[in-house]
């Protein structure tokens, strides 16, 4: 049989394991609804069946529920603080109220009224950790995911919402196959309280009067700790098949303070879309559907105890990001693809258009000459050739300048005329003096490099003398600088500076002489910048 | 070593085997396709601009057609001329000797120096072309400047190629007007730039590739 389960179950399926102190079930859960269920017996040979099954169904997610005796619940109060203050408050409450078990939960349920406002707080432990380790030991070792560990009181809250007339005081009486009556007390929604008593075996007596035996003691119980307000009714649950609710009621004790609701477990099934019928007066399926349904949070297992739960996570987490992955990276080329598909498209188009213009560009190539550079460079070929035609300078203009001064002036002989073309009118010709103003002659100017207006300069340093001399400088002086003005006064000369002159009569310069010595000789020179424009 | 402090890898193999399958999956998939996209987007690009320039010269035929029309007899002249192309030394010295034995230069010497890359102090647009010089150097003894007139003249006439007269030096030499042997008046040393146009990349120009 146990051979047979391992082909119907996969890692996506889940299961509980029902414990009580005689008896372990398991339920499937499978498409959604319980499925199969397997008992085995609380001893050393339900253990090696139990680990055959476990090793025959492998990694099944599991939530472990018990229903036993040693379940024990305190009420108490701690400071209202957060964090890891108060789980240190929390832990310190464990060591003094639960100091022999690891299966320990807190569940802060809210406030109280007065004082200094502290925590109300449910403290639940499993007292005997002997009972469940044998059976979480067989899960580790078969490296099983653990959910979590739940008492059946607490997956009982999670009925409550189904459940009619609801009320601020809620006891639920409920019978399990394994484990017997459980009576769970809810007060505002939240669990106080619960019992768990033994029954007999199921048909050997009847259950009713023990059930009535057994509410009347938790009535009273209940109302001996004061948990209850008395203006508010209690409504009983009595949660059975057809028949036992009618026996129940037929002996149920009659108490106008209580309030009798029965609960039909197949109708409770049907309301929970348990999908099956219940012909039992026992809630162990109800339970166990709402478990696997509702996956609660984990009340009682250990860190240790879930690993394998952690790391399945994990792996569903890793699968998932698989998942993700695959379909980005499907997205993701898909996009490229049919971008890459445009592109080609539109390189082929390309292709086809570029073909069509050469041909043509070709046949109308073939009726132009064949030229050795293309025509835009033959046009800048002929350009270039014309402006340096353009900047063509000779000496001869200057030449013709100099030559008509010469005429108005018979006593100024030309010795000699150097001569240069260039953009810059201040550029030094040969035997141009480098210190200009040496003599401290009126005349001589830098040009500078504003701009002038012209577009290229020829620049002549003449060299003459006034011959016969008769030694009256300043007679020579003046006719020097008559020639400098009547050269600068001709059309296209820009610029006429006198270099040097015969005498130099500035206060900088060392002047010797005799006064009745010969004429001696009145040497001059002159630098004469003509300015040349281009019509463009 | 607590069980919840180690990790078991059998637990996770199957799920990082996927993982990894499907990150080789989805790696292999974008990183192929990237890199086939990018060939293509490159493919196009390039086509594009084969594209676009093959339609410009399409376009621009007609004002190719024109440009040849208007400036290929000048460039052929100028290529002929020596301006474009190789230059024509000899052509230089034959005008040179000419022009000294019809005006009867009482000396005239000359030196060219190499060719060399030349940027003039004008702005010029080169294009594809380069501009060279080669220097020449004059040296003459004149009886008057007419003589020098008249060599630039011929070789302004008959010398294939243009060139710029850069500077000149002229001095007075001039002797006694008594003595009956002829001498020179005026010394004249003029530099002259032979410019030449040649293709930027070093290739020669040719009318042979008509």
């Amino acid at each position: 049989m146990i051979s047979l389960l391992k082909s119907k179950f996969d890692t996506g399926f889940r299961r509980t394991v029902f414990l009580s102190a005689d008896k372990i079930t398991v339920y499937h859960w499978e498409k959604g609804k319980l499925g199969n269920s397997y008992m085995f017996d609380v001893s050393g040979d339900g253990q090696k069946y139990f680990d055959r099954y476990l090793k025959e169904t492998g990694r099944i997610t599991t939530y472990f529920l018990v229903d036993l005796v040693e379940e024990e619940y305190r009420q108490d109060t701690i400071p209202h603080v957060f964090g890891s203050d108060r789980a240190a408050v929390i832990n310190r409450k464990k060591s003094r109220l639960f100091r022999d078990t690891p299966y320990f939960h807190a569940n802060v349920q809210g406030r109280e009224e007065e004082g200094r406002r502290d925590d109300q707080v449910m403290f639940m432990a499993l007292t005997n950790p002997d009972l469940l380790e044998p059976w979480i030991n067989l899960l580790t070792i078969n490296k099983v995911p653990l959910a979590g560990i739940y008492s059946v009181p607490q997956v009982t809250k999670l009925l409550l919402e189904h459940l009619p007339e609801p009320s601020d005081h809620m006891l639920i009486v409920s019978l399990q196959s394994i484990s017997g009556l459980r009576q769970t007390f809810f007060y505002q929604q939240k669990l106080k309280i619960s019992r768990l008593v033994d029954l007999p075996r199921y048909g050997t007596e009847p259950y009713a009067p023990i059930i009535n035996e057994e509410v009347n003691a938790i009535i009273r119980y209940l109302n001996s700790l004061r948990l209850m307000n008395t203006d508010q009714p209690l409504h009983i649950y009595y949660m059975a098949d057809t028949r036992l609710l009618a026996e129940i009621q037929g002996k149920i004790t009659k108490n106008p303070s209580n309030k009798n609701i029965f609960i039909n477990v197949n109708q409770l099934a049907h309301k929970l879309d348990l999908k099956r019928e219940i012909t039992t007066p026992f809630s162990d399926q109800i339970l166990n559907h709402c478990l696997l349904k509702n996956r609660p949070a984990n009340y009682y297992a250990q860190k240790n105890e879930t690993h394998y739960y952690q790391m399945q996570r994990a792996g569903r987490a890793m699968y998932a990001t698989s998942l993700l992955l695959l379909f980005t990276g499907l997205v993701w080329s898909g996009l490229n693809f049919i971008n890459a598909a445009i592109f080609k498209q539109q390189a082929e188009i390309a292709d086809k258009k570029s073909e069509f213009y050469a041909d043509r560009y070709k046949v109308a190539r073939e009726k132009i000459p064949k030229t050795p550079v293309s025509p835009a460079d033959l046009e800048i070929a002929v350009e270039m050739t014309n402006t340096l035609k353009t900047f063509k300078t000779d000496p001869f203009k200057m030449l013709a300048v100099i030559s008509k001064g010469l005429d108005q002036y018979p006593l100024v002989q030309l010795e000699g005329i150097d001569w240069a073309a260039a953009a810059d009118p201040n550029k030094k010709i040969s035997g141009d003096s480098t210190a200009p103003n040496t003599q401290g002659v009126v005349g001589y100017s830098n040009i500078g490099t504003k701009d002038t207006g012209f577009d290229y300069y020829q620049i002549a340093l003449m060299n003459g003398e006034i011959s016969p001399f008769d030694g009256d400088y300043r007679n020579a002086l003046e006719m020097i600088n008559r020639f400098a003005e009547t050269l600068k006064n001709t059309d296209s000369v820009y610029n006429v500076s006198i270099v040097s002159l015969p005498l130099d009569t500035s206060s900088q310069a060392n002047l010797q002489g005799t006064s009745n010595s010969g004429p001696g000789t009145a040497k001059f020179s002159i630098r004469i910048v003509m300015g040349l424009r281009h019509e463009s | 070593m607590s069980p919840e402090s180690k990790i078991d890898w059998s637990v996770l193999r199957s799920a990082i085997i996927v993982f990894v399958i499907s990150l080789t999956i989805s790696a292999s998939l974008v990183t192929g396709t990237w890199y086939y996209k990018e060939h293509m987007e490159l493919k196009y690009n390039v086509n594009k601009k084969r594209f676009q320039t093959v339609s410009n010269q399409y376009l621009a035929v007609d004002q190719e057609e024109k440009l040849v029309r208007q400036y290929y007899p000048d460039f052929i002249n100028l290529y002929n001329k020596g301006i474009i192309g190789q230059e024509r030394r000899l052509n230089w010295i034959e005008i040179l000797r000419n022009s000294s034995e019809h005006s009867k230069f009482i000396s005239l010497r000359y030196e060219i120096d190499p060719q060399t890359q030349y940027t003039p102090d004008f702005t010029l647009k080169y294009g594809i072309y380069k501009l060279f010089n080669s220097s020449m150097k004059l040296n003459m003894d004149l009886l008057h400047m007419g003589d020098l007139r008249k060599l630039i003249n011929d070789l302004d006439r008959d010398a294939q190629g243009i060139y710029n007269i850069t500077n000149c030096r002229l001095r007075r030499t001039g002797g006694s007007n008594f003595e009956l042997e002829i001498k020179p008046n005026i010394a004249a040393e003029c530099e002259l730039h032979w410019l030449n146009i040649k293709r930027s990349d070093g290739s020669d120009i040719t009318l042979s590739q008509l």
